[in-house]
């Protein structure tokens, strides 16, 4: 994935996340039942495709890093210990 | 909007959604590259904080159901809370409002169902009552709404005997209570009817067979909440 795709996901991820958090949030204000019933099924469907989304992020970043690392080494060069 | 009064779980609910989205926030001013720093806090932003709202939240909502004021919430049921909530009211819903123990989760306390999976049928009914409302209730008038609506079906003595268990010995010296003592735990004579202790709310309307309510023309045949 490009770095510039991830970044463009990550700020969907936030951007829903936010949605979500203000649809929760609704019924603190609103105890009533449609913030309620908004809360408890469209909040959390909307954070959860979120935090999926990001999932799916960090894991295409983190295939990508294995498949630019040299084969047979098992750890990047900058985490070696220097023997000398 | 109801009064601001914030439970404990409300206020936890709040400072987790405030710190995930400030964490949201700063990264989406900042933009900074995606490290590993970046995806820890994200972590917290996305995932660990929103949780947390949710986890929070969903406890808070499930005891907001249960108050007296997100029963009144749906004006057809403004007449049944607001006599459940008069200090001078002597109907069973009030007196049991005022007992302590039910306090403002009084609508609750008598009309959850039973047993194991109680919580589960009795939100599953008050899911069915939302539909109703904004389906069949939500224009109809709190006069009109007084003559409709009903109970779906006969009140359980058996909510009555989660506290009256009909076993204390000056309970069954009562001579109504012994004549029908079998008839009451049976569920064939209701405690709260015009011959016992009264109906529980002063506009109550006893059970009608439901052809009749149809043929009546009410909403919803009469199968109301």
């Amino acid at each position: 994935m490009k770095p510039r795709t991830a970044s463009r996901l990550i700020g969907v991820c936030c951007l829903l996340t936010l949605i979500a958090l203000a649809l929760m949030a609704w019924s603190l204000f609103d105890p009533t039942p449609i913030p309620i019933i908004a809360t408890m099924s469209l909040g959390q469907v909307v954070g959860t495709v979120s935090l999926g989304l990001f999932g799916y992020v960090v894991m295409a970043d983190l295939r990508a890093q294995i498949a630019r690392r040299p084969r047979g080494i098992s750890h990047p060069p900058s985490d070696r210990v220097s023997s000398g | 909007m109801t009064a601001l009064h914030f439970p404990l779980l409300a206020v936890i609910a709040l400072a987790f959604a405030c710190a995930s989205a400030a964490i949201i926030i700063g990264y989406l001013i900042v933009r900074p590259e995606l490290r590993r720093a970046a995806k820890i806090w994200l972590l917290f932003g996305l995932g660990v904080f929103p949780l947390g709202v949710a986890f929070t939240g969903n406890i808070q909502g499930f005891e907001a159901t249960k108050k007296r004021q997100f029963c009144g919430s749906c004006h057809v049921m403004v007449p049944h809370a607001s006599d459940s909530d008069a200090t001078d009211s002597s109907s069973l819903s009030s007196r049991h409002g005022r007992n302590k123990l039910f306090g403002d989760e009084n609508c609750y306390g008598c009309h959850a169902d039973y047993g194991m999976f109680g919580t589960v049928v009795t939100k599953l009914g008050g899911m069915r009552h939302v539909w109703l409302y904004y389906t069949e209730y939500r224009t109809v008038s709190i006069a009109q709404a007084k003559e409709t609506i009903h109970l779906l079906k006969s009140y359980p003595n058996d909510n009555c005997m989660q506290c009256h268990s009909t076993e204390v010995k000056l309970w069954k010296e009562q001579s109504d209570h012994k004549a029908t003592l079998d008839d009451v735990r049976g569920g064939r004579v209701s405690c709260a009817s015009a011959g016992c202790h009264g109906y529980a709310h002063p506009n109550f309307r006893p059970l009608e067979p439901v052809a009749t309510r149809a043929s009546n023309g009410e909403p919803d045949g009469g199968r109301a909440p």
